[in-house]
């Protein structure tokens, strides 16, 4: 289908030989992001893995170069470099399929290291494409180079980069295996090398050189093939007329500089985005991408390529100092998506016309029989000293962690009755004699606010031997995981499974034992600023301002406290009205609408909502207070749903067993009759948990629109509850008597202590004549509310001393960290640009590559 | 099979002009049909949202519950909001369900993608989720079609399969047409000693 040699191509040629090259790049992504979070199975430091991914590159560092060389001299039947890319990406896809079977670091970094070394092999796939498109359609030949890159960035970042946790358990394996998203990027990108592998072989045809190098032309006498090397390689690779080819590498590999494998940790760890939203981030600058590509590739070819390059280089150091001093003014010096987005598109803009000039300017300086040398020497320079870059930054990154940021050890985040800033909490802790020196404290607000004072505050305590413990804990985890598969072998001996069994036995006893100290150390911390903070701490329980309880306890009326304003805007535009500069077009959000929305809870009555067949809880949060800290909920609560969890807890039952039971209970009944409260009732209920198996029993009726139904269906379906060992169903539709034999767990005896001390204290303090009952349940709403007040999209924190406490590990910083380092090097990138120029208009280099074609 | 042959000159000082013809049919016909094989399983995973969209009903529902499974473990059942902490052990998986209108009553489906250390992001109790489903499908199996993980596995599947395609389709039409190999430039002495250095 293609050949090389000739002197003009058809444009389809141009987009074609392209393409092995970019679907060996683009199986080459599962060696990105997909393995950084493989390897992040096994361990967490930034220095540690790049560390570990840059040895391959190091060991390696000949083996590309020799294949690029050797291309250039040997030819056989088949041809000369298209022998070396089967060569090499056969194996490649054996061991993207071996990969995700890797039972620990060491293994997965070994079959990284025989990826990177057989993919050395496959070195000249570029020296191939540059044979099939002549020097003059190469910046064309660049921006469909560009475009297809782009089209598989959409592809790879809008859909697959955050499949890497799915599990996907339909399709047509269902009844064989569920496919887990990590396996099917693998598997997809092996299945990429091996049509890559196929394509050169029989889609490609390499017409011989008439005047090609050969080995013996350079080998002396009794000489093998790697002194031959060794001797040519050097000399050709550092031949004079090559100079120009490094220092525009070293400028690209100096503008290029970037976290690179590191980058997701940014989104993920730093930002708190999750890799579909790092994906579909990515993603939508491609449609731009792509047209700005075959743009740029025209641009290369029409126009001086060393003026184009130098202007991107210069926009894009313009648009990374911009971007650091944008993001340095964001509350928690965190973007948001839109934002993200619009700075990446203008950044890359200019990146993309760099990079897609950068490629055919090289060349302009490289004869074509120089071609597979010229390849040669730009592997050496990525084993080295790009590689080199690589390692540094994981260290750097290490460094500047450990110069600026938290160490491992103990975090409380801790709420004050006031307003408070760093100095005056620094000045409370130092008077009760707290040790200073390894404290790190920061205020807490909700995402999108800002400020250096806040009620609520984060103080870290960094412990010299916690680093190493969070270490071991991490691969205690790994060696269990494996130990746990090893032990689901069928063809595992009885003594070989007890060995088995003792270590998982002793790994669970230290990963016991370590939790234990870090938890000891974290609440001797937290009990140290309870102490020195005493007085300047919200109330224990203080955050419960009121409460009632009516009619038996189905309507409930809890008033709490929180750090943040019930009434803040949180708005969330959508990306469209975001990057269209458009106003916000449907309804504006309050943390009260979204708690509204959230805190629908199964035990909340339900009633339809006129005119469609929704149901929606009977529910009412209004705020309180000026500013509006405070919230008064009023929960209109099912009756059925109350008098089953009063018999639970009336028989013994904690108030958050008997929730969670009766809410097990409840959504059956709801889905035989409709969720309207009223369609059922619950009566005579009444629990024996003193008995064995522990009991409930209790009459359910149904009212309304339910569909006759027998007593076996409501039998097999209360049977299938996960905490019913039995059921018994007596009786006919639409009355009938129901007998539970509940699981051991919740017997009286199993299930007595109470989870909340101070909210039960609080409770019988504001409700002293209320039936203990109803206490619970409040209790258990309280804590209910708590929880769900502070998850996404509201945020907003309680009022109560110790919101959290618990050991953490090292805290690392992506972004700041680099973008200084990256216009540091964008500096030297244009002052070597520079140095280019002068050394070309003294003539000490010309463009040779350019000059050749011009004369055939 | 390729071969290089020339072709007779038009008069007799003229050099004779080469041409490469590309061979190989039957492994590329196997290599079309293998491609063919992927892009249909891909195919097979796109249907079944698609199949719902087309033919099922497609309606807004509540995440009513997140089941926690770990092997070896009672399943824990979350019917109210919270946040999850990062799971670091990869056995556990979660599953998450929605509650669907079916003949007046409320029956819970499960959404077609289970996930690993966190469930998915927008998928916690009480986020509303637009799916597609059979409302008397067996399984209770809805799909989120709004979200890009319910696409996820037949987009990569159809795009490794349509990549191969388009590299196979090519081969198999371009096999055995012949193209011409351009003749080499004349090379100095000069460059010749250069070449050889």
């Amino acid at each position: 289908m293609l050949i090389t040699r000739k002197t003009k191509v058809p444009l389809h040629w141009v987009f074609y030989a392209q393409m092995p090259f970019v679907m060996s790049i683009t199986a080459g992504f599962a060696l990105g992001t997909p393995f950084l979070f493989m390897m992040k199975k096994f361990i967490d430091n930034p220095a540690a893995i790049t560390f570990l991914l840059s040895i391959e590159v190091f060991v390696t560092t000949l083996g590309g170069p020799f294949a690029n060389w050797l291309s250039d001299r040997v030819w056989t039947r088949f041809g000369r470099r298209k022998v070396f890319i089967v060569l090499a990406t056969v194996p490649q896809a054996l061991i993207l399929i071996a990969m995700p079977f890797s039972p620990d670091l060491w293994t997965l970094v070994i079959l990284r290291w025989c990826y990177g070394i057989v993919g050395d092999i496959g070195s000249p796939n570029q020296a191939l494409t540059m044979e099939i498109v002549p020097a003059k359609q190469r910046g064309m030949g660049s921006g469909f180079f560009k475009f297809q890159q782009q089209l598989v960035n959409l592809f790879v970042f809008g859909l697959i980069i955050g499949r890497f946790d799915d599990i996907y358990f339909t399709g047509p394996f269902e009844n064989l295996f569920a496919v887990s998203g990590e396996k099917l990027i693998f598997f997809a990108c092996s299945a990429l090398f091996l049509s890559v592998a196929f394509f050169t072989w029989f889609g490609i045809a390499e017409v011989e050189p008439p005047h090609r190098k050969r080995v013996r032309d350079e080998q002396r006498p009794s000489e093998n093939l790697v002194k031959v090397f060794l001797r040519g390689f050097f000399k050709d690779i550092f031949h004079k007329s090559l100079l120009p080819l490094y220092l525009l590498l070293f400028a690209g590999t100096f503008a290029n500089v970037g976290l690179g494998l590191l980058e997701p940790l940014l989104y993920t760890e730093q930002w708190g985005y999750s890799l579909q939203e790092m994906g579909t981030n990515i993603a939508i600058g491609v449609p731009i991408a792509i047209v700005i590509s075959l743009f740029a590739g025209w641009i290369a070819d029409k126009y001086s390529k060393m003026l184009a390059y130098t202007g991107a280089v210069v926009m894009v150091m313009l648009c990374r100092i911009g971007w650091t001093i944008f993001v340095y003014n964001q509350p928690g010096f965190r973007p948001e998506l839109h934002e993200i987005i619009l700075f990446g598109m203008l950044q890359s803009t200019f990146g993309m016309i760099a990079g897609a000039v950068s490629f055919p300017l090289i060349l302009e300086y490289v004869e074509r029989n120089r071609l597979g040398t010229a390849g040669a020497g730009m592997g050496v320079f990525g084993s080295t000293i790009r590689n080199g870059f690589t390692v540094f930054v994981g260290v750097y990154i290490l460094m500047w962690s450990i110069w600026f940021l938290p160490q491992a050890g103990d975090r409380v985040d801790v709420v004050f009755r006031q307003e408070q800033i760093e100095p005056r909490i620094r000045e409370q802790l130092s008077n009760a004699d707290v040790p200073m020196d390894n404290l790190h404290l920061e205020p807490v607000h909700r995402p999108g606010v800002d400020g250096d004072s806040s009620r609520h505050w984060r103080i870290r305590r960094s412990i010299e031997d916690a680093g190493d413990l969070h270490k071991r804990l991490k691969e205690i985890s790994t060696d269990l995981s494996k130990a746990r598969l090893k032990l689901q072998r069928p063809t595992l001996s009885p003594d070989n499974k007890a060995e088995v069994e003792a270590d998982i036995a002793s790994m669970e006893k230290e990963q016991t034992s370590i939790r234990a100290r870090l938890d000891a150390s974290a609440a001797e911390f937290e009990t140290v600023l309870r102490d020195a903070l005493a007085d300047n701490l919200a109330p224990a329980g203080g955050e419960i301002l009121s409460a009632q309880s009516n009619h038996g306890g189905t309507e409930l009326v809890l008033e709490m406290e929180f750090v943040d304003r019930i009434d803040a805007d949180i708005t969330k535009r959508t990306l469209f009205e975001a990057l269209t500069f458009q106003p916000v077009v449907k309804g504006r959000q309050t943390v009260v609408s979204e708690l509204t929305r959230v805190l629908e809870t199964v035990d909340l009555a339900r009633t339809a909502v006129p005119g469609s067949d929704d149901h929606r809880a009977r529910l009412q949060i209004v705020p309180v207070g000026e500013p509006a800290n405070a919230a008064r909920f009023v929960l209109f609560r099912d009756p059925d749903f109350v008098r089953i969890e009063s018999a639970l807890i009336a028989a013994g039952l904690s108030g958050s067993d008997a929730y969670d039971f009766a809410s097990s209970l409840i959504l059956p009944i709801r889905g035989f009759s409709s969720p309207d409260s009223s369609s059922y009732d619950i009566s005579a209920a009444s629990a024996a948990l003193d008995d064995a198996p522990p009991r409930l029993g209790f009459t359910l009726a149904f009212t309304g629109g339910a569909r006759p139904l027998p007593a076996d269906a409501l039998q097999t379906r209360f049977r299938s509850l996960g905490d019913v060992v039995s059921a018994r169903v007596t009786g006919r539709f639409p009355v009938f008597q129901v007998e539970l034999d509940l699981v051991p767990r919740l017997a009286r005896a199993a299930a007595r202590t109470s989870a909340n001390p101070v909210l039960d204290a609080r409770f019988a303090e504001l409700l002293p004549t209320a039936p203990k009952v109803e206490r619970d349940a409040l209790v258990n709403i309280a804590r209910r509310v708590t929880e769900i007040a502070a998850s996404r999209p509201v945020f907003i924190t309680a009022a109560r001393p110790v919101v959290s406490s618990g050991a953490v590990d090292r805290q690392y910083d992506y972004f700041f960290s680099m973008q200084y380092f990256m216009i540091a090097t964008d500096v030297i990138a244009l002052l070597i640009i520079a140095f280019i120029i002068r050394l070309e208009k003294r003539g000490v280099i010309t463009r040779a590559g350019a000059l050749e074609d011009a004369n055939r | 099979m390729s071969t290089e042959a020339p072709t007779p000159a038009t008069h007799a000082d003229a050099e004779p002009v080469r041409v490469h013809v590309p061979g190989n049919l039957i492994p590329k016909l196997v290599y079309l049909g293998l491609s063919s094989l992927v892009a249909l399983i891909g195919f097979a995973y796109l249907w079944e949202p698609l199949a719902r969209m087309i033919h099922g009903e497609i309606n807004e529902a509540r995440v009513s519950e997140i089941r926690v499974i770990e092997p070896g473990k009672p399943d824990v059942v979350y019917q109210y909001r919270r946040d999850y902490p990062e799971e670091r052990n990869l056995e556990i998986s979660f599953q998450h369900y929605v509650s669907i209108e079916v003949d007046g009553h409320t029956e819970p489906f499960r959404l077609s993608v289970d996930s690993r250390k966190a469930p998915i992001r927008f998928c916690n109790v009480n986020d509303r989720v637009k799916v597609a489903y059979y409302p008397r499908d067996p399984k209770r199996v809805a799909f989120a079609i709004e979200h890009a993980r319910t696409w996820g596995a037949a987009g990569v599947i159809c795009g490794i399969g349509l990549a191969m395609l388009a590299t196979s389709i090519p081969l198999v039409l371009t096999a055995r047409k012949p193209i011409v190999i351009d003749p080499e430039a004349p090379i100095s002495s000069a460059s010749a000693s250069r070449e050889h250095r």
